[in-house]
């Protein structure tokens, strides 16, 4: 019978044991740096999740209430920047502080800082390890003028460390803050508005919006005002007639010219476009009747000033994108910040499910005769679905 | 009478066991260290400081007629911009100028695309080479993880596609955050 005598020998012995031992000491050298990499995120985690239940805190303020300004306080001690003060727009405050304290562990007391908002403390579970940043609470404002003239940005920072992290795990907020100087739409920082005035010649606006109804138009439509502007405010652009919102159309000036606006879909969401034509300059303090037409028939939208056209081709087979949004005068609902309310008069308002261009454009020829305008619009009534009087009878 | 064989270990075996330990580690090594570089890069996804700093740039969009200026048009899934290129697009250039600096948001890219993503994913995968050679101008390998981590986001009901976006921030911290965008 056949035997086998292989086995190992001596020097297999030993390479087979130096083989093992360095497989066991890789796989050590790896559970180890896994287990010192599972510690270091824990803390971590718990770091992370500290400034963000701040930060959230916070932000949900400054989102909500609109931030207005900063301003520093003092709350004793030797240190300074370790309290601010945030102003909102409805004329709350929230006092943002690092604050000192003491807690007690294996028997030991240890000095900790901790962030306090809005007086609830916030306190991370490894205190005793935090080092906050040299005065603590940094605050920083880009003045409004350097910038625009109404908006100003403020950033807090509390730079935080960990003794057994590197970097920076502290707050950092960037909140712009906007200063509503005439009106704004926006949440409760939305001012009260100045009452629209009805005269003889039409009512006037002044930082102020009326609403009037949902209008959805697809095919020909006309907008239609007569419409005044004032010397004063001739130089800032407005939106005088319209319900724009990435949808809708609209009347607005623009550089001192006329301009009808709408967003054109040709049924592809992503084709989604904002087209406007506008006319030559216009003048202040004088009235004048715009037209904006959007003409599905011919692909074109136009704007008459007093007769006077000026055209922009469009894609075939466009249509106007349904707005949200009511149909306004005096300025657009949809915007956040309403800068572009409208400065002027204004005695008609009126939109037609047609193409009133060619009547309304036959009154102008050779002077501007209201009472031309007027009876000629008026026959196209039953097609308009809004006709808005504006004129103190 | 057939001589046995006493050799022990032969060459070969040892090779072979060698070489098989050798493919283990490696396969472990090759599968697990990709899984680390994730989980680094999954951390700078949708971060709560992102996603604010997103909700400024958001609302800057919304104002004026800023945004029919900044969607993508005519075939086009996706607009991309630098910060110069945003501001110069907007009217309050110097805001967005200075809002976007390294000081304050410090962003890298700023991306618009529609509500759904799935064509601007589709799109994107269309320049992997070039993105992943570092050839192209607007996208890396950074953004293109990101991107091609999005959901695909299905449309909210009662509303209409058209005037719903998606806006995406690149911070030069690696972070990157997206949000709806509906005038």
């Amino acid at each position: 019978m056949k035997r086998d005598n292989r086995g190992f020998t001596v020097i297999e012995l030993i390479l087979s044991f130096i083989f093992v031992f360095t497989l066991a000491f890789s796989m050590y050298q790896l559970l180890f740096s896994y287990r010192t990499r599972q510690n270091t995120e824990s803390i971590r985690s718990q770091m992370l999740d500290y400034r963000d239940q701040v930060t959230l805190a916070i932000q949900n303020d400054i989102v909500e209430k609109n931030l207005k300004s900063i301003e520093s306080c003092y709350i004793g001690g030797n240190v300074v920047n370790r309290c601010i003060v945030l102003n909102f727009n409805d004329n709350t405050k929230k006092k943002l502080s690092v604050e000192d304290g003491t807690v007690t562990y294996d028997g030991n007391d240890y000095d900790i800082k901790y962030i306090k908002y809005d007086n609830i403390i916030y306190q991370s579970p490894d205190a005793i390890l935090l080092e906050f940043g040299n005065g603590y609470i940094y605050h920083e404002t880009q003045e409004a003028d350097e910038i625009e003239n109404d908006i100003t940005i403020y950033r807090i920072s509390i730079p935080i460390y960990h003794n057994d992290l590197s970097g920076n795990y502290g707050i950092n907020i960037v909140a712009p803050a906007y200063n509503y100087t005439q009106g704004g739409t926006s949440g409760s920082s939305k001012p009260v508005e100045p009452a629209a005035t009805k005269t003889a010649d039409g009512t006037k606006y002044a930082g102020s919006v009326t609403e009037i109804q949902n209008v959805n138009a697809k095919s020909q439509l006309s907008v239609i005002a007569r419409v005044k502007f004032d010397n004063s405010n001739f130089s800032s652009n407005q939106h005088f007639f319209g319900n724009w919102a990435m949808g809708g159309f609209g009347l607005s000036l623009k550089n001192q010219k006329a301009c009808f606006g709408t967003y054109l879909s040709t049924g592809n969401q992503n084709n989604l476009s904002y087209k406007e034509i506008c006319s030559d300059a216009l003048s202040a303090d004088t009235f004048y009747t715009i037209v904006g037409v959007f003409d599905k028939a011919s692909n074109k939208i136009l704007i008459y000033v007093n007769g006077a056209s000026k055209e922009l081709a469009i894609p075939a087979n466009s249509q106007i994108v349904d707005s949200d949004l009511k149909l306004a005068i005096g300025g657009n609902i949809g915007r956040i910040k309403n800068t572009n309310y409208f400065y002027g008069t204004i005695s008609h308002a009126i939109v037609c499910n047609a193409n009133v261009s060619s009547k309304v454009s036959s009154c102008f020829n050779n002077k501007v005769d209201t009472n031309c305008y007027e009876s000629n619009v008026d026959e196209y009534k039953k097609k308009c679905i809004v006709d808005v009087d504006l004129i103190k009878k | 009478m057939k001589k046995n064989n006493e050799n022990g270990f032969l060459l070969a075996e040892a090779i072979v066991v060698g070489v098989f330990v050798l493919s283990l580690f490696t396969f472990l090594f090759v599968n697990v260290i990709p899984l680390v570089g994730q989980y680094e890069s999954l951390e700078k996804y949708d971060t709560i400081d992102g996603v604010y700093n997103t909700n400024i740039i958001r609302t800057m969009l919304m104002e004026d007629d800023n945004m029919a200026k900044v969607l993508p048009t005519g075939g086009t899934y996706y607009t991309a911009f630098t910060p110069e290129t945003l501001c110069d697009t907007l009217d309050r250039r110097n805001y967005c100028m200075k809002l976007l600096d390294s000081e304050y948001l410090n962003v890298k890219f700023v991306y618009l695309t529609s509500y759904r993503t799935n064509s601007f994913k589709a799109q994107i995968e269309t320049l992997k080479d070039e993105i992943m050679r570092g050839d192209n101008d607007y996208f890396d390998r950074a953004s293109y993880d990101y991107i091609q981590s999005l959901d695909g986001f299905s449309q909210p009901s009662g509303t209409t596609y058209a005037n719903y976006h998606r806006v995406i921030v690149y911070y030069n911290n690696g972070e990157f955050a997206n949000l709806e965008i509906k005038a």
